[in-house]
């Protein structure tokens, strides 16, 4: 596998993800107040959609030489 | 068909397109699922030697650029998905039904996701590198397509996949060794664990995106599978039992889904206590006593409400206890267990 320039879309689904599989996997989600579940997925969305448009991202086929690339 | 647009998103996510055409097999068991985002996939995806999907062109037809076009639609149907399913309370929207019987959140994640793959794939169309643009070259029709070099696809996607599948069957042996019950939802949280530890890894090394789809499907579903605590025993459908002597009751009456009710109006006076437990994993227990009963009940619902002699509670993790007592009387000893419904209890004539 190559590395590649940070992918943030990626590193904050995969945070997400992982989030709430900690939650899951300790059983603890019978305590979360199910009130706050709309507000939080609306948040991690927008997080996903504002990562996924901002201007400025740097493709690794633009630079293949400065990440070893081909 | 499918290999031509499962050949197109391997390419777009790196991965293997045996790994999509999987994915879209074994999405067909969500109520057809897979059929829905194949069908999705098509209308947004440009086939080869096009450089405009289906939905592209007909924005071209309607002078629309794909991204506001795309933007356009998700921003549409997810909008419709979200008030339906608020509808139902949004602390209820993640099991509320959508199309397919498939929830409506999940629908409206998969749909913006899809559409912000599409505005990122067009990225993909590069402006001309001379920094100074042609008037003509800013006219969708004429602009010139320039196809970014093949990458060289990453196995992450699999080795994730397969790690999921290893942390589910490793956790599913040491519950069996150790004796500990393992709720659906601590298997999705495992699996959920894993895939956002490949994401993670992806968001630096190889490529895994399309395990992002994969982790949208699986989160309402493992928040479902959480409340599932009631035994997964029983069969499906509605089941109604109605003893009349006391060697007819049973220890135990099960259901995995669907409405199961418990008649008791009609079992002779017992000079012994009766002991009952009941559950659903998802539906609803019905269980109706005699006026006047001696009972103990102890109550507990994953998700959803319980009604007790005209006293309702709802919300997660329910569990309560009640006691009346009457001399004279059989006492009714219930145990009354629902993952995600209802535990009902009434008197014969009230509702």
């Amino acid at each position: 596998m190559q590395r590649h320039p940070a992918d943030a879309f990626s590193l904050l689904a995969g945070l997400m993800t992982l989030g709430l599989g900690l939650l899951l996997l300790s059983g603890g989600l019978g305590d979360v107040p199910m009130e706050w579940v709309g507000p939080a997925v609306a948040i991690g969305l927008g997080l996903l959609i504002v990562v996924a448009a901002r201007p400025g991202r740097v493709k690794v086929e633009d630079e293949p030489a400065r990440f070893g690339g081909k | 068909m499918l290999g031509g647009v499962a050949g197109g998103l391997g390419d777009y996510f790196n991965v293997d397109p045996l790994l999509i055409r999987i994915s879209f097999v074994g999405l067909m068991i969500f109520g057809g699922a897979g059929l829905v985002l194949y069908v999705v996939a098509w209308l947004l995806l440009p086939a080869e030697g096009h450089d405009a999907s289906p939905l592209g062109a007909f924005g071209r037809w309607l002078h629309l650029s794909p991204a506001r076009m795309a933007w356009l639609a998700v921003g549409l149907v997810a909008l419709f998905l979200l008030i339906n399913s608020w509808n139902v309370g949004i602390g209820y929207s993640v099991s509320g039904d959508g199309p397919l019987g498939i929830p409506g959140v999940v629908w409206a994640l998969a749909i913006v996701v899809t559409g912000v793959m599409l505005v990122r794939r067009r990225e993909v169309v590069a402006a001309p590198s001379s920094g100074v643009a042609a008037p003509a070259a800013m006219e969708l029709p004429a602009r010139p397509v320039i196809t970014a070099p093949p990458r060289p696809r990453s196995p992450l996607a699999w080795y994730i996949s397969g790690a999921m599948l290893l942390a589910i069957g490793v956790l599913a042996m040491v519950s069996q060794v150790a004796e500990r019950d393992v709720t659906p939802g601590q298997f999705f949280g495992a699996a959920l664990v894993v895939l956002g530890i490949g994401l993670v890894v992806g968001a630096w090394w190889g490529r895994a995106r399309i395990l992002i789809l994969l982790a949208i499907l699986l989160a309402p579903l493992g928040v479902m599978g959480s409340f599932l605590t009631a035994p997964l025993e029983g069969g499906v459908g509605d089941h109604a039992f109605q003893p009349v002597t006391a060697a007819e009751v049973q220890d135990e009456y099960r259901s995995l889904g669907g409405r199961l009710t418990l008649d008791l109006t009609q079992l002779t006076t017992s000079p012994r206590d009766i002991h009952i437990a009941a559950s659903v994993a998802v539906g609803q227990l019905m269980v109706i006593l005699p006026e006047g009963a001696s009972i103990e009940l102890h109550t507990r619902v994953g998700a959803g409400d319980v009604i007790v002699l005209g006293s309702q509670d709802v919300g997660t993790s329910l569990d309560s206890r009640f006691v009346r007592r009457n001399l004279n009387q059989t006492t009714y000893i219930l145990d009354l267990e629902a993952g995600i419904g209802e535990v009902y209890v009434r008197t014969v004539g009230s509702f």
